[in-house]
């Protein structure tokens, strides 16, 4: 093993943000001013997609003992799939500086500025029980309505140890309903 | 004794009255790293530095680093429970402890909970412990005096109500002595006492508060303890979770003594959270801000001007010092921090001098205007007469012929160190100090045998309890010493009385 991705404990991660956080802003910049948004989101998409349907396929790029050339040619793949040249570009330069293990962090960080831009937000739904399409669609709305959203992007989830309710979360802020918290807010004024 | 369904019911009723069916919002991050007291976490964009974290098995942390990708938090308490991963949630508040009357008596952590078992704390509101000092224009110049009942620090280095006097010393030389002492002489003087013990072993920490107990000290004391078992956050935040309770008595007009016990060991657990933050170290790799930790805390004693009720807090911080290095770092700042420093010299310690204060390197910055006219009056050569004792005492060794006065010079000198020889526990009323010292100074003691002076001390208090207890109520009254004439003859009247001890009769005659 080679110690770039996890060697130094959280230092390092540290960096992986920083350092993503600036390549998706620049590709931001670049895509807004051509006006490529949209079609660089979907290529970046189907890259990540690569990633997470081979997660062997990140260690593999940074590791020292895989020839350079073989390397090249995976990269080369990926290069020749996407339509926009500055899709093109970030590929061609994380290869080229070894740094293909923050593609996907580049990627995420890339997707937050793009939904900020878009108004767009993702969201944790927890529920005891399965939503479903039109409670969600309401759930969507209602949400959407409160926090000032255009688009509400849920992903739901089943929990049944919170009982009823819902806990809805969003970027940094959890909305919980749950029937669990409730129960737990009671517990603690009896118990004052 | 039959229970009620209806009663038990009622109470419940009463207790779950304050519950709203709400909707819980809140900001939360994820924990990203847990180790040695200190978590970091992600998210959480909108903390503030300070501000009270709760993590997810109800642990709290307060944010210490403000990061550009994620927050440095110290855990204050048990961090086993938290795992990576885990939420952590904003509460919006700053970390605060419960102050009020119900404080005094009982023993507390760093948070202001009780560890004596007597039970829940009836509070009256809670403060930040971080809170600016009080400014230029609220504060008093300090004038009033703050009696610690101990001979040499009253006469040599007077401590005011709102003063911050630095007891330094090495280990093992009476540091924590002298102020237990200074707490038990504050009986009856309308002051309320907070110890803080910072990594003090719990078992010390328990005989002090039975010392405390013992002398009747408890029913104005508040003990803050943050044992050595504790984790770091909690002994670094003791000191100004400490002041945060003074601080509700003295903007009651209330006079307060603090005594931190003691700052070296804070700086330590200061250091040790910061390197585990990652703050760059500095010199004796304490971080770069260690000054100012001390400052700012040691900034909130104060006497308060009358517009604000003239309160005061005094603070007693003390440091440790390794083998009488004053240089070191945490010596010099503190020093530099406080109004003067009481050095305890280890030497002296050993050969029986105790309280083991070093008249030459103590120093009081400003008790001097806090001192009573009278203790003014008697103790004034003190410091002179103990300087050229010293001075001579080296000399003395050598030659055996001596010309009278210098013979003098180390005959009184001689006498001023035993004088100020002060048993344990046992502080003396301000009004006795300056009989004694009296005596002292206007060369009564001079004919008396070494071996006789604490017996001399004792007597002469017990006869002018008796024959002139007028003379003792006018010091304390006025504050100014008695008409000389009057004072003299009465010591005389004792002196004429006194019996010196069999054993130098004794000596006399083989002489």
């Amino acid at each position: 093993m080679i110690l770039t991705s996890k060697g130094w404990g959280s230092k390092m991660s540290l960096d992986k943000v920083t350092f993503s956080k600036r390549y998706a802003k620049a590709l931001f910049d670049l895509l807004k001013a051509d006006k490529e948004l949209d079609s660089g989101y979907e290529d970046l998409e189907s890259i990540k997609a690569i990633f997470e349907d081979n997660p062997s396929f990140a260690p593999v790029l940074s590791n020292v003992t895989f020839p350079e050339s073989d390397k090249a040619k995976l990269v080369k793949s990926m290069i020749d799939n996407a339509s926009s040249k500055y899709i093109q570009n970030l590929v061609r330069v994380l290869s080229g500086s070894d740094n293909m293990d923050k593609m996907v962090p580049t990627i995420d960080a890339f997707e937050d500025i793009y939904d900020e831009y878009n108004h767009i937000v993702k969201a944790d739904l927890i529920s005891a029980v399965s939503l479903d399409n039109d409670q969600q669609a309401k759930l969507k709305d209602a949400f959407a309505k409160r926090i000032g959203a255009k688009k509400v992007v849920l992903s739901s989830k089943v929990d049944p140890s919170i009982i009823g309710g819902l806990i809805i979360k969003s970027a940094d802020v959890t909305f919980d309903g749950s029937v669990k918290s409730k129960l737990n807010r009671i517990k603690q004024l009896l118990l004052k | 004794m039959s229970i009620k369904a209806e009663e038990i019911s009622a109470l419940i009723k009463q207790q779950l009255a304050g519950y709203k069916d709400e909707l819980s919002v809140e900001e939360t991050g994820t924990v990203t790293y847990v180790g040695d007291g200190i978590a970091r976490a992600h998210g959480l964009n909108n903390a503030l530095s300070g501000e009270l974290l709760e993590f997810s098995d109800g642990v709290y942390g307060m944010v210490q680093n403000l990061e550009s990708n994620d927050v440095g938090i110290v855990v204050l308490g048990d961090f086993d429970g938290i795992r990576e991963g885990d939420t952590v949630k904003r509460t919006g508040r700053i970390m605060e402890v419960p102050v009020g009357q119900g404080m005094v008596g009982r023993v507390v952590n760093a948070l202001g909970q009780p560890i004596d078992g007597k039970g829940d704390i009836k509070n009256d509101g809670t403060l930040p412990i971080e809170r600016k000092a009080p400014g230029i224009m609220d504060r008093q110049s300090v004038d009033e005096p703050l009696q610690t009942g101990i001979k040499a620090i009253d006469a040599l280095v007077p401590i005011g109500r709102g003063q911050r006097e630095l007891i330094i010393g090495d280990r093992k030389t009476g540091k924590t002595s002298i102020a237990i002492d200074s707490i038990l002489n504050q009986k009856d003087q309308d002051m309320i006492c907070i110890y803080v013990a910072i990594g003090q072993k719990d078992s010390t920490v328990r005989s002090q508060v039975n010392t405390l107990e013992k002398f009747g000290a408890m029913d104005y004391t508040i003990v803050v303890s943050a044992g050595p078992s504790e984790p770091a956050p909690l002994l670094y935040i003791a000191p100004y979770a400490g002041t945060a309770m003074g601080e509700y008595f003295m903007n009651k007009g209330k006079h307060v003594l603090i005594i931190y016990d003691d700052l070296t060991k804070q700086a330590n657990a200061y250091r040790e959270l910061s390197l585990i933050l990652r703050r760059p170290p500095g010199r004796e790799a304490y971080p770069g801000d260690i000054f100012y930790t001390h400052s700012r805390l040691l900034e909130r004693c104060a006497k308060l001007n009358d517009k604000l009720g003239g309160g005061s807090i005094t603070g007693l911080p003390i440091v440790e010092t390794q083998a009488g290095d004053v240089s070191a770092y945490i010596p010099t700042n503190v020093i530099s921090i406080t109004d003067g420093q009481i050095f305890l010299n280890s030497d002296s310690f050993y050969s029986g001098i105790r309280p083991a204060i070093d008249a030459g390197t103590s120093v009081s910055r400003v008790g001097g205007d806090a001192q009573i006219k009278a203790m003014k009056k008697v103790g004034g050569t003190l410091r002179l007469d103990l300087a050229s004792y010293r001075e001579l005492e080296s000399f003395a060794q050598f030659g055996s012929d001596l010309d009278s006065a210098t013979q003098a010079k180390l005959n009184r000198g001689a006498r001023t160190v035993e004088v100020l020889k002060q048993p344990l526990h046992d502080p003396m009323p301000v009004e006795q100090q300056v009989l004694v010292l009296f005596c002292l100074t206007r060369g009564f003691l001079d004919k008396i045998q070494l071996d006789d002076i604490q017996r001399y001390q004792e007597e002469v208090i017990d006869f002018f309890k008796s024959n002139h207890q007028d003379i003792l109520d006018s010091i304390v009254k006025t504050g100014n010493l008695p008409d000389e004439d009057k004072f003299s003859s009465a010591v005389k009247e004792f002196a004429s009385n006194f019996q010196p001890s069999q054993s130098q009769e004794d000596e006399k005659q083989t002489n």
